[in-house]
């Protein structure tokens, strides 16, 4: 990594953190919100400058240029947004004092200790594994370099040509995917000036690290410190959610996002204020549609949720102003430069509709997955199992707890849903589809089946007031 | 009475779950060292098969269309890496497997496909799938590289 491709990721991580520091001043946030803020930023930094980097491509066609206007972009942002946190937090000496009262208080006690020494070991280890698994294989995973990597390269050489970069000719690397991933690395190589392999690498190591940040903040604020803890390193004990985290694939990004989503809808249902958590959850749910197909059934979630009883348009709006500019480049990105989509464009709709309507596929993807979903993640007994054993032991279940655990595993079984769908229509091979997919996108659901689970344990929920 | 909720049950549970995850980890950290061991400063695997096609940078045109002859084991998996890396070397050329598209006006031979009569700068190749096609360049590595005829 060299200064200008730390600088690229700093500059839109500060600035998100400052917005969300502003937002949240509103409010009496205390230190945990600053927390969280500073857990989200590099994630949605990254995504959000993903969004500003394609659009100045689109327009100015040129990386030097283009990175020279980003480089402004984000240093005015930076210094607009800083500076107005810092003039508010002068303004309020009185609202900051409050705020640092009533933050509750984080008290030494043994089981924080445990669960705090036991997510650092983890982490030391999963920092070993995913360094070897990278000098072993610096240009990622198989479907890595043929896929993102390879998108990255064909951006960071071939744009503004799209219609090379986009070529159905490249049909096996899956031309039409979003791409949040693949500008995000093209973005750094263009701020430093080389491809460098360790790029996508580090990228993909602060997705699996932020998404472990968003875990144990939203828990422990909510939950307590142990129990937050106790969930970070539930997310790392699955062998297979690390291996994808060294894959430099966009399972771990899109969970990071799906993971957000759940969080703050769930948040912004109940909060009294639920403007600036509706607002995140529509950018996340926006991006995890600008990461991965998959990311579209979490945006259709999303509009329903907001939906739900009481100024619901009001709601809506909030979410969907969160979405917009995400959601904008990935129109733009379908409908003028991608490829048709394997699933749709390889058959006719006759033959997707015959599919659906045949029982005995839907029979064979239920075989097929139900003894795949409980051994998942490469753990002795899978990784639910060890899941339900840590919320079983913790478990401590309220009204409000039930509704949260609701909320994100009516999500996760609705993405199931989905993926079960695609399976059923696919056009390849189903065994063969299924083998080489599954790990991944249950990858993809782990953070916030982790998050869904662990509302049920703790200690009694606490009021958020975002 | 809060801040004491379930301390045993808390720890107990992080055990397990430290047990779970330390266990879990160790084979394929051990196995990613033994690769790292072997490796020592050598590349890696698609790092060398990358390096095969460095030397094309410089003889292709910066864009455009360039054909693949598949090789005789087409297509086992380490075939279809190679034709994949070449696109991930060659990017944003578009590599395509066969040398009939019009658009096509250079080709990509690697050393496991075998060609009748090999071939001789600025004459036809005597192999009928490049028929139409001259040797271009030959490098060190066997990589061949063959030219649409005028």
């Amino acid at each position: 990594m060299t200064v200008g491709s730390t600088l690229a990721l700093v500059m839109p991580a500060l600035a998100v953190y400052a917005m969300l520091a502003r937002l949240w001043c509103r409010s009496e946030s205390a230190m945990t919100s600053r927390v969280l803020a500073a857990a989200l930023s590099p994630g949605l930094g990254i995504g959000l400058a993903s969004v500003v980097y394609f659009v100045l491509l689109l327009l100015i066609a040129d990386h030097g240029f283009a990175v020279a206007a980003d480089a402004g972009i984000w240093c005015v942002a930076d210094v607009w947004l800083l500076a107005g946190l810092l003039a508010r937090r002068g303004k309020a000496p009185e609202r900051q004092a409050r705020a640092s009262e009533s933050a509750a208080p984080v008290l030494w006690r043994p089981a924080l200790g445990v669960t705090a020494a036991g997510c650092l070991i983890l982490l030391g280890v999963v920092g070993v594994s995913f360094y070897l698994h990278t000098a072993v294989n610096p240009h990622g995973e198989w479907d890595a370099w043929a896929i993102w990597n390879l998108r990255a390269r064909s951006i960071a050489r071939g744009a503004p040509n799209w219609a090379a970069v986009f070529s159905p000719a490249l049909d096996w690397s899956n031309p039409d995917y979003p791409l949040l991933l693949p500008l995000t690395v093209a973005r750094l190589w263009a701020y430093s000036g080389r491809e460098s392999a360790v790029v996508p690498a580090v990228v993909a190591m602060l997705f699996c690290l932020s998404s472990l940040a968003v875990l144990v903040v939203s828990i422990g604020r909510l939950r307590g410190w142990s129990v937050g803890l106790l969930s970070g390193m539930v997310l790392l004990m699955a062998r297979t959610y690390v291996f994808q985290s060294a894959c430099q694939c966009a399972d771990v990004p899109i969970g990071f996002f799906i993971l957000v989503t759940t969080c703050f809808v769930a948040t912004g249902l109940r909060a009294p204020q639920p403007a600036s958590a509706l607002l995140i959850a529509g950018c996340a749910a926006g991006l995890a549609a600008w990461t991965k197909n998959e990311g579209l059934v979490l945006l259709v979630w999303v509009v329903l949720v907001s939906m739900v009883p009481a100024s619901r348009l009001r709601k809506l709006a909030h979410a969907a102003a969160g979405a917009a500019a995400p959601v904008s480049a990935l129109t733009v990105f379908k409908l003028s430069l991608a490829p048709p989509n394997y699933l749709l464009g390889g058959q006719s709709l006759s033959d997707i509709l015959a599919k659906l309507v045949d029982s005995s596929r839907w029979t064979l993807v239920m075989d097929r997955l139900t003894p795949l979903v409980p051994r998942w993640g490469a753990v002795p007994g899978g990784a639910l199992a060890s899941l339900g054993l840590a919320v079983a032991l913790t478990a401590r279940v309220d009204r409000r707890a039930v509704a949260y655990a609701g909320a994100g595993l009516g999500l996760v079984l609705a993405i199931l849903v989905n993926y079960s769908l695609v399976y059923v229509i696919t056009p390849k091979p189903l065994d063969w589809q299924i083998a080489t997919s599954f790990d991944r996108l249950f990858t993809q659901l782990w953070p916030t089946l982790v998050w869904a689970a662990f509302q049920l344990s703790g200690e009694p929920l606490a009021r958020v007031n975002m | 009475m809060i801040y004491a909720f379930g301390r045993t049950r808390i720890c107990l549970a992080a055990a397990s779950v430290l047990t779970v995850g330390l266990f879990s980890e160790v084979a394929p950290v051990r196995a990613d060292w033994r690769a790292f061991v072997a490796q020592g400063h050598q590349p890696d695997l698609i790092t060398r098969d990358l390096q095969r096609y460095a030397p094309l940078l410089s003889q292709l045109p910066p864009q455009g269309t360039v054909g693949y002859l598949p090789p005789d084991d087409w297509p086992t998996a380490d075939a279809v890496r190679r034709f994949y890396l070449a696109e991930y070397a060659l990017t944003p050329r578009v590599v395509v497997i066969g040398t009939t598209l019009p658009s096509v006006q250079f080709v990509i031979v690697g050393p496991e496909a075998s060609l009748e009569g090999g071939g001789t700068p600025g004459r036809s190749s005597p192999d009928r799938r490049l028929t139409d096609f001259a040797l271009y360049r030959y490098f060190d590595n066997g990589v061949r590289v063959f030219r649409r005829l005028q």
